[in-house]
């Protein structure tokens, strides 16, 4: 798989002008506004096209390996600072004008939606018929870019990652054949599991086309609660305690500031007045041991105050990040590495995104560290930072992950050098 | 010249025999009898060869020794599965793994457990019960099937209703691939780098290696369970009782269907109460915290009454409620008694699409004849229609083959898919062009290809092969021919 790309020096190089005659001169953009606003990670394309569907999605695709260009398939992007930085020059396929919901039954709980829908006008729709997918994100992240880079955010807890949710897609793969897998059912064995590859695959093995989902009816009654005031080791503690009495919540965060020795917890559940009356009782009776401060019964959603605690954090929104995932046992370990350096933190249950200012000393001391600490980690939003192994150290599986990727993008053009393998 | 009839070749027991002594290989065919087939009895074929391995060192060199001899292999758990899976096509070596059955490690604070492949389903949830966890998939045969048969097949069951099939439960691998070399895949810490390989394995029926340990996860037992019987004149009326309850977006921990055919062969064998004048029942299961739980009740009660309910009741207590769920598990069972044979599908179709599938499926049983009985995952849209037939009258064997293409055809014409949890095994494979393209099957290929280049771990299961693909008016298997020959047990007295 080993090819050389040609970086592409002119923006208007002839390789644009045939794509135009495939796509519409229309759908094929070098203007230098939005060359410059399709950067990832500082680096710049060489064009932007958008193609309609999955068709023209594959004779793009067949084209970029017949002329030896990467391509980087773009939803909302949103994350284009996870994986490593793409090669200049390459062409941004931008799934944009794959827009429409195809189908929502109410009646199965269950969707069939184009990949370059965004999350936002996916949860309106649904919402129509009183149903949403039980996800919490960016709401201008396309569905096929969450999948991508598998961001399924802090509801997790309560309704599972997107590998739960996910019930079939279609795909365009680097060969330029779409296929699909899966179906339209939420129970399904039939044939391999493909989607299961597709899911945080960076885009290196296709562009997801069309995507299946399980959806929730809309809660009746959700309410959310904060626990202000706590120290570090207070917060963990206070976290896993929570964590202990299997509450049906559909979300348990901590939010620190180390500097300022500062936990907030955020609790939310959905369901019936009486379950969250109990939950209510629980959480404060939990919450006296550890703060205060008075836990507030009913406060909307108050969880925001302690994403609030993290705004206000000066280099939050501008630092680079480090997302953990360990054993939620050894989360006050993981707290304890990763609290020495960052800025804030966010911890789930199982993970934490933690956020530094930008030093590549920084970068380079946690990297050895996590390295050796057992955990699994990315870096987030590192470049110039001189981070050889955004994913950590080789595993012994990734060979074999080559050879699949190889299998299904055999020219190896989709996001090249951007992930594992 | 018959397959049955080629010799098992002597270097390769020679190998077997000196991998985990020759004992624990077996030839004879009175003793592979037991290894015919699966719980799809329907197809039956002689393995090779039997061999019960011990450890992954064990499970690696049988491999590599077959690999060495071109020769094709296939791993078993208990043999419970309903699609042939299991069947030793091509007179593969069967690798016994029911002695690998160590429960490894149980972490109530982490909420996982690794065992090895051959532990029985339902042992997992009993040793780790006293922590007040269990192993949420729950497929009837839980007594009986292996976790890493579940693993292979990507099981369900009653409960994934609520908690999801094996596939969300499975956390980390060991495997080893089918050139013999073994790979760790996931584990207890989430976020493993690279592609979700263990999702990709999990449901892969068994031919992208053998795996020799599985951690899954372990769920906190619910605070309190809610136990309904809901009884229904017709299995219309129960099938939009389930409807119902979906639409009120409500999701049952269980929410299966039974119908009045199984209620009586059930009330003949165990004599549980069941209402014999019942066209179906619905065996509701609700549970969380116990605040909220009689009101989500009652909301159920309301849903199902108005959708024709003739009753509903709830369970007095654990030991009616373990009475009614040995009815569902039973079911079976139960039909054995009242039929030489059956011949169970399990489709999943959209759940708006189950009333009008449902009428469809009775019409089938009285064009060819047949009695159609229905036990079934109605929450899920998972049908398992029992197709009763007589094995020795030819015609009844003719006409239950006949109607169970007309049943897959009418679930792909709802839109549905061919298998929720049995798999697609030998018996559904013509079907899957009705369900895939060719490219999408291909694709399918590509990847078992990276995993298996020699074709010799389970072959002639879960996705076509091209070549397969390429026959025209390609038959739907046959139950195999008697068999003539068998290979002899060598040096081994």
């Amino acid at each position: 798989m080993q090819i050389v790309l040609h970086a592409m020096k002119k923006m208007t190089s002839p390789w644009t002008k045939s794509l135009g005659q495939l796509l519409g001169a229309a759908n094929v953009i070098t203007d230098a506004a939005t060359i410059e606003a399709n950067h990832a990670q500082g680096v710049k394309p060489a064009c932007l096209c958008a193609p309609a569907n999955a068709s023209e999605i594959a004779a793009v695709l067949r084209f970029a390996a017949d002329n030896k260009i990467p391509v980087l398939p773009r939803g909302g992007g949103t994350a284009q600072g996870i994986g490593g930085p793409p090669q200049a020059g390459a062409l941004v396929l931008s799934t944009k004008r794959l827009n429409r919901l195809i189908h929502h039954e109410p009646g199965d709980m269950v969707a069939t939606v184009e990949a370059g829908m965004t999350l936002g006008e996916f949860q309106t729709a649904l919402a129509l018929n009183g149903q949403w997918l039980p996800l919490d994100g960016d709401p201008h992240a396309t569905l096929g870019g969450l999948i991508a880079t598998d961001r399924s955010g802090p509801r997790a807890l309560g309704y599972g990652t997107l590998r739960d949710l996910v019930l079939g897609m279609t795909v365009v793969n680097g060969d330029g054949v779409a296929r699909k897998c899966g179906g339209k059912v939420v129970k399904n064995v039939t044939g391999y599991d493909l989607a299961k590859l597709y899911i945080g695959s960076l885009g290196t093995l296709g562009v997801v086309t069309e995507v299946t989902f399980k959806l929730r009816p809309l809660a009746i009654d959700r309410r959310a609660w904060s626990i202000q005031g706590i120290d570090i080791s207070g917060g963990v503690a206070c976290l896993a305690k929570i964590a202990a009495l299997n509450l049906p919540l559909e979300q348990l965060d901590a939010y620190i500031v180390p500097k300022e020795a500062k936990a907030n917890i955020g609790a939310m559940a959905a369901g019936t007045p009486a379950e969250l009356d109990r939950i209510a009782r629980e959480l404060s009776t939990i919450a006296q041991t550890y703060s205060k401060a008075p836990v507030p019964s009913d406060v909307g959603k108050s969880w925001n105050d302690g994403m609030q605690l993290l705004n206000t954090v000066p280099s939050f929104a501008s630092g680079f990040q480090i997302r953990a995932w360990f054993p939620r046992s050894r989360s006050a370990d993981a707290v304890k590495i990763l609290s020495d350096y960052a800025v804030g933190i966010w911890l789930n249950s199982d993970n934490a995104l933690a956020t530094f200012a930008r030093s590549p000393e920084t970068a380079a001391t946690l990297a050895a560290i996590l390295a050796k600490s057992g955990f699994n980690y990315r870096f987030e939003n590192a470049q110039g930072l001189h981070i050889s192994e955004p994913f950590g150290p080789a595993r012994p599986e990734w060979p074999l992950m080559k050879q699949i990727r190889s299998a299904l993008d055999p020219h190896g053009i989709l996001n090249p050098g951007r992930f594992v393998v | 010249m018959q397959i049955d009839t080629i010799p098992f070749p002597a270097a390769l027991l020679a190998a077997l025999e000196k991998i985990v002594g020759a004992p624990n290989v077996i030839t004879e065919r009175s003793e592979k009898l037991v290894y015919d087939c699966d719980g799809l009895t329907l197809h039956k074929t002689l393995p090779g060869a039997v061999v019960f391995a011990h450890s992954t060192a064990e499970v690696s060199a049988i491999v590599k020794a077959c690999v060495a001899a071109n020769y094709p292999y296939i791993a078993r758990g208990a043999g419970t599965g309903l699609s042939g899976g299991a069947m030793a096509l091509n007179h593969a070596v069967v690798i016994e793994l029911a002695r690998m059955n160590k429960i490894l490690e149980i972490n109530e604070k982490d909420r996982y457990a690794c065992v090895e492949p051959g532990v029985i389903n339902v042992n997992l949830t009993k040793a780790c019960s006293s922590h007040n966890l269990h192993y949420a998939p729950d497929p009837s045969s839980q007594g009986a099937c292996t976790v890493g048969g579940n693993v292979a097949e990507n099981s369900g069951g009653p409960h994934t209703l609520k908690y999801g099939v094996t596939t969300n439960h499975i956390i980390g691998l060991e495997v080893v691939l089918p050139n013999g070399e073994v790979i760790i895949l996931g584990g207890p810490c989430g976020g493993t780098p690279g592609y979700d390989l263990v999702g990709l394995f999990t449901g892969s029926e068994g031919t992208f290696g053998i795996c020799t340990k599985v951690w899954t996860k372990l769920t906190p037992n619910p605070e309190a369970v809610k136990t309904l019987l809901a009884v229904f004149p017709t299995v219309d009326a129960a099938s939009r009782g389930v409807s119902g309850i979906i639409a009120a977006g409500i999701i049952p921990a269980a929410l299966e269907l039974i119908d009045n055919i199984i209620i009586k062969a059930v009330e003949s064998w165990l004599h549980l109460g069941f209402p014999l004048d019942a066209g179906a029942v619905l065996l509701i299961e609700l549970d969380g915290l116990s605040d909220g739980l009689d009101a989500l009740a009652d909301r159920v009660c309301a849903v199902v009454m108005e959708k024709g309910a003739i009753s509903v009741r709830a369970a007095k207590d654990n030991y009616e409620r373990l009475l009614l769920w040995k009815a569902r598990k039973q079911a079976f069972g139960a039909v054995g008694r009242i039929c030489p044979s059956f011949y169970v599908q399990d489709g999943v179709i959209p759940r708006t699409k189950l009333p009008e599938t449902l009428a469809k499926l009775e019409a089938l049983g009285k064009k060819y004849g047949l009695t159609i009985a229905n036990v079934f995952h109605a929450g899920d849209g998972n049908l398992h229609p029992l197709i009763l037939f007589d094995e020795r009258d030819p015609k009844q064997v003719a006409d239950a083959l006949l109607c169970n293409s007309e049943v897959m055809m009418a679930v792909v014409a709802a839109g549905g898919m061919l298998s929720g949890e049995h798999g697609i095994g030998i018996e559904k494979l013509e079907f899957m062009q009705h369900v895939f393209t060719q490219d999408d099957l291909d694709g399918m290929q590509k990847v078992r290809q990276v995993f298996d280049p020699k074709y010799l771990c389970n072959p002639g299961k879960a996705v076509p092969s091209r070549r397969c693909w390429e026959v025209k008016g390609h038959e739907p298997p046959k139950p195999a021919a008697p068999v003539l020959a068998y290979g002899t047990r060598q040096g081994h007295v």
